[in-house]
């Protein structure tokens, strides 16, 4: 291999690496980020919690792999900043693998398919910025599919290697991995795994490791798709739109729609396809060629093995954008098998090549400029956050790129208001947190008041529920404003009782106080509130649990000295409050 | 002419209007109390979609450049043949 062309390709290779570096680097904390720096604000970054929170997920709340990687990843921003990138890197070469069968070797020939399939992913599939830069998608989608790629690529390169018995105990971690990713992929994953194996055993070249990846990858996706946690995800979703019943309710154009979505999502990628091999037969004429048998075979089963994939979305309760990655990346996989054949012509080459480092430019500037931008609002957000004095109103200004688009989440305070009574509430201990711009939403709001004998009432906002749980005695609180006679915080906005009894807080008066006092209980059962019940008042006529805009009615469960009120995750992840009714008034009576 | 008709297929297909397409109203900012939920939940409900249309140009304009662009290259190889 010629010197230059290998430095040409190590140069690719790192800046292609500094890049997402770079976007690691500016990653914003978004939605469901927050809620994983929440847990590990409450818990020490390890294994043991990171095992907790795993099975707590795998039993009660999502149970894909990809959220533990995620817990990952928002809990140490080094990991990030080293993991992430050289998994967004390792997608290239596994599909180049899949594709050719082969390692790219450091020539520009390969670096030019590998620049054509950088710039044919991130434009066939529909939310490149999204996909690749928000953890919690990146996670779940572009981090599963290239565990899946990466279980096929020592079937794709091993047909014709030599046995390597090493391998079994990771390739079996591998395919457990890859069937724990994704619901929608690993039926199509299943499928072709049997065949690269019964492939092999018909060559008499079926090694322990193959059958190694196979046991894994048959083991983790039943543990997925049966996971306890999946009746309770979405709402429930699951249980409630059956396959039978979504199938029905789709009908056939319903079911021919989502396949035209994906085709529709992969427009532009298609375009620059035909485009060249428009240009081939054109340049070519009559000695325009198709490519070989097998090149054909290889890219018509990808295309197959992406259709396949979108065909099992028919049976999803969801189809949306980002289900559509992994059939994206192998219909790009099978493109960059035609482009190898296309590519013989120099001509079609060199514009094609040309064409696509326009793209890839292109997709580098906005992901920089957009990663730039939301980073600092990011950043400047957080400090805002941290500087606001508890209890108060924090008001923050709006994301530059406020909306969801290709290249960004969009700022999840405007799409998700309770968000903001979560992240303030209970990361930062405020009030709640204001926009700038676009606030139409009220939050709730506490207010303490002073009476006095004499002198009138005052008003001011009050302390959170979690800044009263840690002081040690209230009376300090209650007289800071001068020998009060009676002293409360009472909370509007929070909670509609359909008796509309008022929602307090705190009392206090000279002769004692209630505070009803409940926090955060992890069990394996499940997340509960635990409220002592010696601050409950007697007798208890109603509890709710609130949370995420959704009211639930709940029976208090005896726990030894307290009562656990069970959190309904089906929905989201918080904030939960506790409110204890007795006849006249409501209390708050816990979080979580 | 065929040429022609390429490029304007290509031009249409590129810059189609899609604005009937998603669900979602990308000016709707206060969530629906189902929509209420975390991470992936939360985003597919909502979920506007607004495409870049600098880039459907861009692919357009590069797909007709792929199609129509100048190869001396080529033809000079092909007189080379010829002969």
């Amino acid at each position: 291999m010629p010197r230059d062309e290998q430095r040409w390709f190590a140069g690719a290779a790192a800046g292609l690496w500094l890049l997402f570096v770079v976007q690691a680097l500016c990653s914003p904390v978004l939605l469901d980020d927050w809620f994983s720096l929440r847990y590990w604000r409450d818990h020490a970054f390890g294994i043991t919690e990171l095992w907790a929170y795993a099975r707590h997920n795998y039993f009660h709340y999502n149970p894909r792999i990809g959220e533990v990687f995620l817990a990952v990843v928002d809990g140490s921003r080094a990991l990030h900043v080293i993991v992430t990138p050289l998994v967004q890197l390792a997608l290239l070469p596994a599909v180049f693998v899949i594709a050719f069968g082969r390692w790219p070797r450091r020539t520009v020939r390969d670096l030019q398919l590998l620049l054509f399939t950088q710039a044919m992913i991130w434009l066939v599939i529909p939310i490149p910025g999204i996909m690749y830069f928000y953890r919690p998608f990146t996670t779940n989608y572009l981090w599963g599919f290239t565990i899946t790629l990466a279980l096929f690529v020592p079937y794709r390169l091993a047909l014709s290697d030599v046995p390597r018995r090493w391998l079994a105990p990771i390739v079996f971690v591998l395919g457990w991995a890859a069937g724990m990713c994704n619901e929608h992929t690993g039926p199509t994953a299943m499928v072709a795994m049997a065949a690269f194996v019964y492939a092999a055993w018909r060559r008499r070249r079926l090694r322990t490791w193959m059958v190694a990846g196979l046991a894994g990858l048959y083991l983790g996706y039943p543990m997925l798709f049966f996971a306890p946690g999946q009746a309770v995800r979405y709402g429930g979703l699951a249980t409630r739109d059956t396959p039978v019943k979504l199938l029905a309710e789709r009908g056939i154009t319903g079911c021919f729609g989502i396949l035209f979505d994906f085709f529709y999502e992969c427009r532009l990628g298609i375009l620059l396809v035909v485009a060249a091999v428009v240009r081939y037969a054109i340049t070519r004429g009559r000695d325009a060629a198709w490519p070989p048998r097998r090149e054909r075979l290889t890219a018509g089963l990808l295309v197959g093995t992406a259709s396949a994939i979108v065909v099992t979305l028919f049976v999803s309760p969801t189809t949306t954008d980002r289900v559509f990655f992994a059939s994206g990346v192998l219909l790009v996989a099978a493109f960059a098998i035609l482009a190898e054949h296309l590519f013989g012509e120099p001509v079609v080459r060199r514009f094609t090549v040309a064409a696509c480092l326009v793209v890839f430019g292109y997709h580098v500037v906005r992901f920089v400029e957009t990663g730039l931008a939301i980073g600092a609002d990011n950043a400047e957000r957080i400090a805002l956050l941290e500087a606001a004095p508890a209890g108060s109103v924090a008001v923050v200004p709006t994301y530059t790129y406020a909306l969801r688009s290709r290249w960004v989440p969009g700022d999840d305070f405007i799409y998700f208001p309770w968000l903001r009574d979560y992240v303030g509430g209970e990361l930062y201990d405020l009030a709640t947190v204001d926009l700038d711009r676009f606030d139409g939403t009220p939050a709730a709001r506490s207010i303490a008041t002073w009476t006095f004998a004499t002198a009138p009432p005052l008003r001011r906002d009050a302390p959170t529920y979690r800044e009263l749980q840690r002081m040690p005695d209230h009376t300090p609180l209650a007289l800071r404003a001068g020998p009060a006679r009676a002293f409360a915080i009472t909370t509007t906005g929070l909670f509609k009782d359909p008796r509309r009894r008022p929602l307090y807080v705190l009392t206090w008066t000279p002769a004692g106080e209630r505070f009803v006092d409940g926090r955060p209980e992890d069990e394996p059962a499940g997340h509960f509130i635990r409220v002592r019940r010696a601050t409950l008042p007697e007798p208890i006529e109603d509890a709710y649990v609130t949370g995420c805009g959704i009211v639930d009615r709940v029976e208090p469960v005896p726990a030894g000295d307290a009562v656990q009120l069970p959190v309904d995750e089906r929905y989201c992840r918080g904030p939960f409050t506790a409110i204890a009714c007795e006849h006249a008034r409501c209390w708050v009576a816990g979080w979580y | 002419m065929v040429r022609l008709l390429l490029v304007l297929a290509i031009l249409f297909a590129a810059c189609g209007d899609d604005s009937s397409r998603r669900v979602a109203d990308a000016q709707v900012f206060d969530a629906p109390v189902d929509a209420a939920g975390s991470g992936s939940n939360a985003m597919t409900i909502l979920e506007p979609h607004p495409h870049d249309s600098k880039l459907d140009i861009l692919v357009a304009g590069l797909s007709v450049g792929v199609i129509v662009g100048p190869a001396f290259g080529a033809r000079r190889r092909k007189r080379r043949d010829a002969i």
